[in-house]
């Protein structure tokens, strides 16, 4: 957390090609006359962001300050201002080079975020996602100067994102929902991006947007759509359902095994599954069943029958696991082999 | 709340599956030599125990193999001919889950224990002993060489090092432990993103100084301090910012505040000096208009020039008025 001496200019120095290294940019109102910091502002702003149009939601002095990192795939600011409205539109759709994925972690104050028929509201800690394909609107609110973390991804630079093809487009990644790696990573670069030697910030990038199509898809699937009760609860379903994924091969898996490993009753672990209109056995055996798929269509596993594959994921039984196979994915084992493979 | 659409991935990742109980219990320890240690490069393992069991499972993509490997536990050794019928070099990982796992190369020996990763590279001589008669479970993940080409320090950064589980509480670790509760049913795509996370992370970890503080800063701190350190940051500039004035805004002591910066490695006196050389430093390289040295000591709360100057010679080993010269030159 306390940044300690670096060598920033050496790192710089040493690098083959300068135009791919990092380029620092500020805005400081400290250093202008207090008229002109505005419009520096929104300079600041359009040169790392691409086009928008910004206003200011009252009239009072307008002051902050932002550190900017541009990288050749990219760009990450740290930015403490009054807050501002910041919008894209037609006019400013078209004036961007190219394709990109915003994000905003907020670190003090409200971030609304209109996009489609996205209206969503990140606080602190969250993350919010859009894109630059579509019109936006982008509401700060705070008693307070609002502070964030903004990122821009190039669409067609960023390996990570065209590897997974992925439509990022309008969503909310709340601090509780944030997979670990990139809450840590997040939060790392909003206290020490000042400090970090620039390549080093350039990696984190990287580490962000291979991260953010994770944590999307971490919140797509996020273990049904029932709001939670409470967060303890919620953390010791998580935890049940991480005991069952390490212990599925585990013949002797059971609620029971499952009670006496979290240390609590057997009729809370079946009030848990309830809760989700689950029931233990059926989950179980649908997470051994997409197991079994994908050991089917693995290369070394070809040619072993179907249903010794299964019988390694405790379905002893033939003609009862082509059935269940068959409810869950709609085809025989053996069609599923053919289709996978 | 969220649409998220993701497509097929570009190129579909390889799955590999291997489990001894799936053939012939006696011809298992041939099968894990034959098809095992092909598919992972040439090594050379040797087995003393009763019956082998293993079970392998893993994900190759573009850049890399990551996999979980359960078995009994064997010895393997990469012997100089092996390296000679390797096709590629690259850099071996394991995060040990279960048993225990000694490295010996480059004149040392390291024995990762649960909670540890360990890497060593393919191309220079190792042995591997996993601990006996505990099964040997672990993530291990295979890099080439090529892929960390940028970082010119490569063959000195993965040279048979540990990292301790105290270091893997940050971005690291818990991207390798997303990996482990993931790999076979969490979709490609998010294997290959937490993947390609650990690569980029992994000489920031093991490389530089600051590894230590993404790896144990961002999970641990005292909330207090980071109470005080926000609250420091926020107030730089103001000339006055003192141990007192940190200690009204969170009343408590002052001896308190200075009691929170013993549990790091400054004190107060040298962070406040050291954060306000940083924002000067960063002003210095972005400003496109520089304003006036004097300027920016002001504006960061320095009283007079001549403290300043001082300070930024000994944390930058050059006068504030050269610092942007010596980069563009």
């Amino acid at each position: 957390m306390i940044p300690r001496l670096d060598s920033w200019g050496k790192k710089l120095g040493t690098s083959a090609n300068t135009q791919d290294a990092p380029k620092t940019c500020l805005w400081d109102s400290h250093y202008g006359p207090s008229t002109a910091a505005f419009g520096a502002f929104r300079q600041f702003i359009c040169g790392a962001f691409f086009p928008w149009s910004i206003e200011r939601q009252c009239d009072d002095a307008f002051h902050g300050r932002a550190e900017g990192l541009i990288l050749p795939t990219g760009a990450i600011a740290k930015t403490r201002s009054n807050p501002i409205t910041a919008s894209r539109d037609r006019a400013e759709l078209n004036g961007s080079p190219t394709e990109c994925i915003y994000a905003n972690y907020v670190m003090s104050g409200e971030l609304h975020v209109q996009q489609g028929q996205h209206d969503l509201v990140a606080k602190r800690g969250d993350l919010i996602i859009y894109e630059s394909r579509h019109p936006v609107i982008a509401k700060e609110k705070s008693d307070g100067p609002f502070e964030n973390l903004s990122f821009r991804i190039d669409r067609d630079q960023s390996a990570s994102l065209e590897k997974a093809d992925a439509d990022l487009s309008c969503a909310l990644i709340s601090a509780e929902t944030m997979i670990a790696p990139l809450a840590a990573c997040l939060f790392y670069l909003s206290e020490n991006l000042l400090a970090i030697p620039t390549g080093e910030a350039a990696a984190l990038f990287n580490v962000f947007s291979s991260l953010l199509p994770v944590a999307a898809l971490a919140i797509a699937k996020d273990y049904g759509t029932q709001p939670q009760k409470n967060s303890a609860q919620r953390s010791l379903m998580r935890e049940l359902l991480e005991y069952i994924e390490t212990h599925l091969s585990d013949p002797d898996l059971s609620p029971k095994s499952a009670a006496a490993e979290l240390g609590i009753s057997l009729r809370y672990v079946h009030k848990l599954f309830a809760e989700k209109a689950m029931t233990f056995c059926s989950y179980v055996t649908s997470k051994r069943l997409d197991h079994i798929r994908r050991d089917l269509s693995a290369d070394a596993l070809r040619n072993e029958p179907a249903y010794a594959v299964a019988a390694r994921w405790g379905f002893e039984d033939p003609s009862a696991f082509n059935r269940i196979f068959k409810e869950k994915f709609g085809v025989t084992p053996g069609r599923a082999r053919t289709i996978d493979s | 709340m969220s649409s998220i659409s993701v497509g097929a991935p570009a190129r579909a990742a390889r799955l590999f599956v291997w489990d001894s109980r799936l053939g012939p219990p006696t011809r298992a320890f041939g099968m894990f030599r034959e098809t095992i240690c092909s598919e992972f490069m040439p090594w050379t393992p040797e087995y003393s125990g009763a019956e082998f069991q293993g079970r392998v499972e893993s994900l190759s993509f573009d850049n890399g193999t990551v996999g979980r490997v359960r078995m009994s536990p064997i010895t393997a050794t990469k012997t100089k001919s092996n390296i000679a019928n390797s096709v590629f070099e690259c850099i071996h990982g394991n995060l040990i889950i279960g048993g225990e796992l000694k490295v010996e190369q480059a004149g040392r020996t390291n024995i990762a224990k649960p909670g540890e990763l360990v890497l060593y590279q393919s191309y220079d001589p190792v042995v591997l002993t996993e601990k006996p008669d505990v099964p040997c479970d672990n993530l291990a993940f295979i890099i080439p060489r090529s892929v960390f080409a940028d970082d010119s320090n490569v063959d000195d950064l993965f040279r048979n090092v540990v990292v301790s589980s105290e270091r893997l509480s940050g971005p690291l670790g818990s991207s390798l432990n997303l990996m482990v509760k993931g790999l076979l049913t969490s979709s490609e795509i998010e294997i290959s993103g937490l993947f390609d996370a650990c690569i980029a992370l992994l000489p920031l970890v093991i490389g530089t100084g600051f590894g230590e503080h993404l790896e144990s800063g961002a999970a641990k701190g005292n909330r207090r301090l980071r109470e005080a350190l926000r609250y420091i940051d926020r107030n730089l500039s103001n000339p006055d910012l003192s141990p007192a004035l940190v200690a009204a805004h969170l009343g408590v002591s002052v001896r308190y505040i200075h009691k929170l910066f013993s549990t790091t490695a400054e004190t107060f006196g040298s962070y406040v000096t050291g954060q306000r050389l940083e924002r000067v430093k960063w002003d210095l390289l972005a400003c496109s208009q520089k304003p006036p040295i004097a300027a920016m000591a002001y504006r960061w709360g320095f009283g007079d020039l001549s403290t300043f100057n001082r300070a930024f010679k000994s944390r930058f080993a050059c006068a504030p008025s050269r610092f942007g010269t010596r980069i563009d030159s």
